[in-house]
């Protein structure tokens, strides 16, 4: 009975000692007074940098374009 | 429900003031004892001149950008 | 096993897009390069959205225009909610994880993982839920066709899903500090300086234009308005940034800095060499800005449901009780806002002094909700962010340190007394500061300049200690070494 007890109590004492956050854990992420949301290496699709930066300017590019179609054969807009 | 909400509007301010008067009693206990409110002149004015300088560059890259938005959006309105 | 929020992740591990991380240490004229490239981006990316007819656009009014500095958003634009998705899904589910309410174990890899992948998640889904409230609130026009409605939502994602990458790329270590805030300081930045020396005419009233930039109207009017009614008309002016507002924001930047100077001395000594005595810093702002940009999260939420039920729902109808009680907007030029006494009314300031002034009871439960929830933010942020008392306490122990005057193995009680105390009073300075801005009419400029302060301020610090390492050899150093 009491070894059960000391063992909750044990177990209740790590879970409060557990780190709350990636910086707690000693890892990279938030700190007190800057807000990070993705510093870890995950196993999804890769994208270079550079790539997601000249894809974000022709994105924006063809909206330019879909404006100067709309313009020009004045669909889309009512 | 109007009831509900406005016994919550006063629970919340009240549990403020509350706080707000442990809060002031433990920082007048910190004045009065070891760690000082402090700041180093010289320091505030070196960094006033930077975070100022970094601030307007930052804002007039930004504005320039922004100009090239105006032929823009006259061709496309 | 009960189910836990962040196993709603699991499916999406392998589709989710995810920049590389760098594989070595950038330096430090790569990461300005990154940073300005992201920040040049966002701002370019401010493009009227395709598919909104302007003029039926021009008809429906913002009901977010206050809050719109804080999360660099722009109305009718690709970036129509700015980076709000994706800050308040990280402070939000941050805080969660640091309460345990969502339960993750931050020392195993995988449910970083996970949480990570929730995080970004969260974020898509927030871009796409809050597109289609307003869509169906009319905020984009009424009467769209199922292609306008697509083609806009199209857009939003796109856009959206695109700053959550770059502000990836930023976070990751290819730039200074933290990615999504970066994008507000740059944006607030771009709109001060349109605000004082904007040379583009905006068309006021019809057929009046007048120049964006206080200062800019000022010089313009000198010479064709004659000088006094130039002065007047620069200080008094309503519809855009008067001479008044510059001010206010100037000031607000200077005591923000002086706020962010601030910090608690506490007198340490090495153990191990005697004699050997220093300070360590405490700040004052120990969090920095982000109790208020919590605050701000919380009352953009507020604000969305109250625009979604009232208009949505209700249909701004001012006959009907509901209506009656939660609030009924009134357009006031392209503003949106409540201006009756209800109670979605009590969550926004008033859009002027006089304003403030006439609705006391608003002016005080609007400060109170955003000091209450800013102090209650930093209380915990600040200890469970990784550099809380217990992790000071560790690594004073590891560096052999102690405070004058505190027994070793009372140093973790110690600071744990000291450091919420100075997160909370410098949440509580900063909370005032906006609210006064706020009050004085800024339409939440004032709250994105101390935001956008702060966040300088951090990258400040970054970049002085990056400078440091790299030895100040590089070119973009040396300019900065300049300051």
């Amino acid at each position: 009975m009491k070894r059960r007890a000391n063992a909750k109590s044990k177990a209740q004492s790590q879970a409060s000692q557990a780190p709350t956050s990636n910086r707690a854990a000693g890892i990279e992420g938030s700190s007190s007074s800057l807000l990070k949301l993705y510093t870890e290496e995950t196993q999804g699709l890769k994208v270079d940098p550079l790539i997601v930066l000249v894809l974000a300017v022709g994105f924006i590019f063809s909206v330019i374009a879909l404006h100067i179609i709309a313009k020009l054969t004045g669909k889309f807009i009512s | 429900m109007a009831a509900d909400g406005l016994s919550k509007l006063t629970e919340q301010p009240v549990e403020f003031i509350k706080d707000g008067a442990a809060f002031v009693q433990k920082y007048h206990c910190y004045i009065s004892t070891e760690p000082v409110l402090t700041i180093d002149p010289t320091e505030y004015l070196k960094i006033i001149r930077a975070v100022g300088v970094g601030f307007i560059m930052m804002g007039v890259v930004g504005y320039a950008i922004k100009l090239i938005h105006i032929p823009i959006r006259y061709l496309i309105v | 096993m009960s189910f836990r929020l962040i196993d709603l992740a699991k499916p999406f591990g392998s589709i989710l897009p995810e920049i590389e991380g760098p594989y070595t240490q950038l330096n430090f004229d790569e990461k300005v390069v990154y940073t300005m490239a992201s920040a040049i981006i966002y701002i370019l990316a401010q493009l009227p959205l395709a598919g909104v007819s302007q003029s039926a656009f021009a008809a429906s009014a913002d009901p977010i225009y206050w809050l719109r500095p804080i999360f660099a958003a722009e109305r009718g634009t690709l970036l129509e909610f700015g980076v709000f998705p994706i800050i308040s899904t990280g402070l939000i589910l941050q805080l969660l994880a640091s309460l345990r309410l969502i339960r993750v174990n931050f020392t195993v890899r995988s449910e970083r993982e996970l949480f990570q992948n929730l995080q970004k998640i969260f974020a898509l889904f927030q871009y796409f839920a809050l597109t289609n409230l307003f869509l169906l609130s009319g905020y984009f026009g009424t009467g769209l066709s199922l292609v306008q409605v697509i083609l806009i939502n199209v857009q939003i994602f796109l856009a959206g899903g695109f700053f959550t990458l770059i502000s990836e790329v930023i976070d990751k270590g290819y730039g200074f500090g933290s990615g999504a805030l970066t994008f507000t300081a740059v944006n607030v930045a771009t709109n001060f300086v349109g605000d004082v020396i904007g040379i583009n005419s905006i068309e006021t009233a019809p057929e009046v234009y007048e120049k964006q930039g206080a200062l800019a109207n000022l010089i313009s009017g000198l010479g064709s308005k004659g000088i006094f009614t130039a002065i007047w008309e620069s200080f008094t002016r309503t519809h855009l940034p008067n001479l008044i507002i510059v001010l206010i924001c100037i000031a607000i930047v200077l005591a923000c800095v002086y706020l962010q100077n601030l910090r608690y001395d506490l007198s340490i000594r090495s153990n191990k060499a005697r004699g050997v005595s220093s300070q360590y810093p405490i700040k004052l702002l120990y969090t920095g800005a982000l109790p208020l940009v919590f605050s701000f999260v919380l009352l953009f939420y507020i604000n969305v449901i109250a625009y979604v039920t009232v208009v949505g729902i209700f249909n701004n109808d001012s006959e009907q009780l509901a209506v009656k009680i939660l609030g009924h907007y009134t357009a006031n030029g392209s503003n949106f806002s409540i201006d009756n006494l209800s109670l979605f009314g009590l969550f926004s300031p008033a859009s002027s002094l006089i304003g403030s002034l006439l609705s006391p009871i608003r002016t005080i439960v609007f400060s109170l909700f955003v000091v209450y929830t800013s102090v209650k933010f930093a209380q915990v942020w600040s200890v469970t962010q990784g550099s809380g008392p217990r992790d000071i306490a560790a690594q004073f122990k590891e560096q052999g340190v102690t405070i004058y005057g505190v027994r070793d193995v009372s140093i973790a009680k110690y600071l744990k007394d000291q450091i919420p105390t100075a997160a909370v009073t410098g949440a509580l300075c900063l909370a005032g500061l906006s609210i006064a801005g706020e009050f004085l009419g800024t339409n939440g400029r004032a709250s994105g300049i101390v935001v956008a302060v702060g966040v300088s301020f951090s990258f400040l610090e970054i970049i002085a200690s990056d400078y440091q390492q790299s030895g100040g050899s590089q070119n973009f150093g040396q300019i900065f070494g300049g300051f």
